[in-house]
C-alpha cells in the first residue's frame, strides 16, 4: 500500500505531513526550526524533478509514504495517475493521494519560491519554516485524519 | 508499449492523431462528415475533462494507443508516470507524443464557444475548418512518430 502526500513543489508542506506521519516531527507540539532542517527532503526538491514521487519511509501500518510536487495540477495530474495505474491493472485500493497544500501563510509561499525557484536558500528556507510553524496544527490534524482513514481501511480488510 | 498522445485537451489534436494512428481516420484523406461531427460532439461534451487516460485502440504492431488532456502539466505527468512505473514495477514502455502545438488557439476558441448553445453552429463550422487545416500536418506527424517507434528511438 502506498500513500502519496502532494503539494506544489514537493519540498515543504508534503514533506512536513510525511514527517509528522512517520514520527520525524512531533504531533503534540510545534517543533523547533532546527527540527525542520533535520528532516530528510525538507526544502530539497529541485524544479526539474517536479512530479517525481520521493520515498520517505514506511509507517506503522506498513504503508510506504511518498511525497511529490505537482504544481497546481491536482485536478489533472491525480486523475492522470489514477487512470494510468488503472490501465496498468493496479487497483485504487493500493494507494491513497493526500493534498498537503492546505491554506498557508503567504510568507511560506514566498520562502518556497525564493529557495526553490530563485535558489536563495539562506533567505527562503527560514521563511518556509516560519510559515509552516504558524500552520503546524493544521498539518497535524490532516495527518491525524489520514491515519484514521488508513486505520479504517485496515479494519475493513 | 503504450503510446500516449497528449494534448492540452484530449479531444482535439490528440484524438485526431490517435484516430489516424489506429486507422480510424485514413492518413491520406479527410474523415467523413459523420466522423467529424462525432469528434465535435466529443469536444462539446467532454472537451473540458482533463487527466483521463482514454484508450483508443491497438495499432498494427499491437501497441496500445491512448489519448490524454494534460493542460500545461505534460512534463509533470511524464515524471509521475516514470515514478509510478518504478514504484509499482510496471515495465511497459511509454511513448509520449506532444500534440499541444497542433491544438492551436482555435481549439481554445471552439471550446469556449461550446459553452453557449446559440453559438453551436459557429463552433461546428470552426471545428470543421480547424480539422481540415490541421489534418495533413497531423497525419505527417503521426507517420514520423510511427517511423521513430519502428526504429526504436527514445522519446
Amino acid at each position: 500500500m502506498k500513500l502519496f502526500y502532494y503539494c506544489y513543489g514537493g519540498a515543504h508542506t508534503s514533506v512536513t505531513c510525511a514527517s509528522i506521519h512517520l514520527g520525524f516531527l512531533p504531533n503534540d507540539r510545534v517543533p523547533h526550526p532546527d527540527e525542520f532542517l533535520a528532516v530528510p527532503h525538507y526544502d530539497k526538491m529541485d524544479n526539474d524533478k517536479l512530479g517525481t514521487p520521493v520515498y520517505v519511509g514506511r509507517d506503522e501500518f506498513g504503508w510506504d509514504i511518498y511525497v511529490m510536487g505537482i504544481k497546481r495540477g491536482n485536478r489533472v495530474v491525480i486523475p492522470a495517475i489514477k487512470s494510468y495505474l488503472h490501465a496498468s491493472g493496479i487497483s485504487d485500493r493500493e494507494m491513497l493521494f493526500v493534498n498537503a497544500l492546505v491554506k498557508l501563510h503567504p510568507i511560506t509561499s514566498l520562502g518556497g519560491f525564493s529557495s526553490r525557484k530563485l535558489h536563495l536558500v539562506n533567505f527562503g528556507r527560514p521563511l518556509t519554516v516560519w510559515g509552516i510553524r504558524r500552520s503546524y496544527p493544521v498539518f497535524v490534524e490532516l495527518v491525524r485524519r489520514v491515519k484514521e482513514t488508513i486505520s479504517k481501511r485496515h479494519n475493513f480488510s | 508499449m503504450k503510446i500516449i498522445y497528449c494534448g492540452y485537451r484530449f479531444s482535439y489534436a490528440a484524438y485526431l492523431m490517435a484516430a489516424i494512428h489506429t486507422g480510424l481516420y485514413k492518413k491520406d484523406r479527410l474523415p467523413p462528415r459523420e466522423a467529424v461531427e462525432r469528434q465535435w460532439n466529443v469536444c462539446k461534451k467532454y472537451g473540458e475533462q482533463y487527466g483521463n487516460l482514454i484508450y483508443m485502440g491497438l495499432d498494427e504492431n499491437l501497441n496500445e494507443v491512448y489519448i490524454l488532456g494534460c493542460r500545461k502539466f505534460f512534463e509533470v505527468i511524464k515524471m509521475e508516470y516514470k515514478g509510478m512505473n518504478d514504484i509499482f514495477g510496471i515495465d511497459d514502455k511509454i511513448w509520449y507524443i506532444d500534440c499541444r502545438p497542433w491544438d492551436g488557439f482555435l481549439s481554445n476558441i471552439i471550446s469556449r464557444i461550446n459553452n453557449y448553445s446559440w453559438l453551436r453552429g459557429l463552433s461546428k463550422g470552426l471545428f470543421s475548418f480547424w480539422l481540415k487545416r490541421i489534418y495533413r500536418s497531423c497525419s505527417e506527424k503521426v507517420q514520423r512518430e510511427k517511423q521513430k517507434i519502428m526504429a526504436g528511438e527514445g522519446c
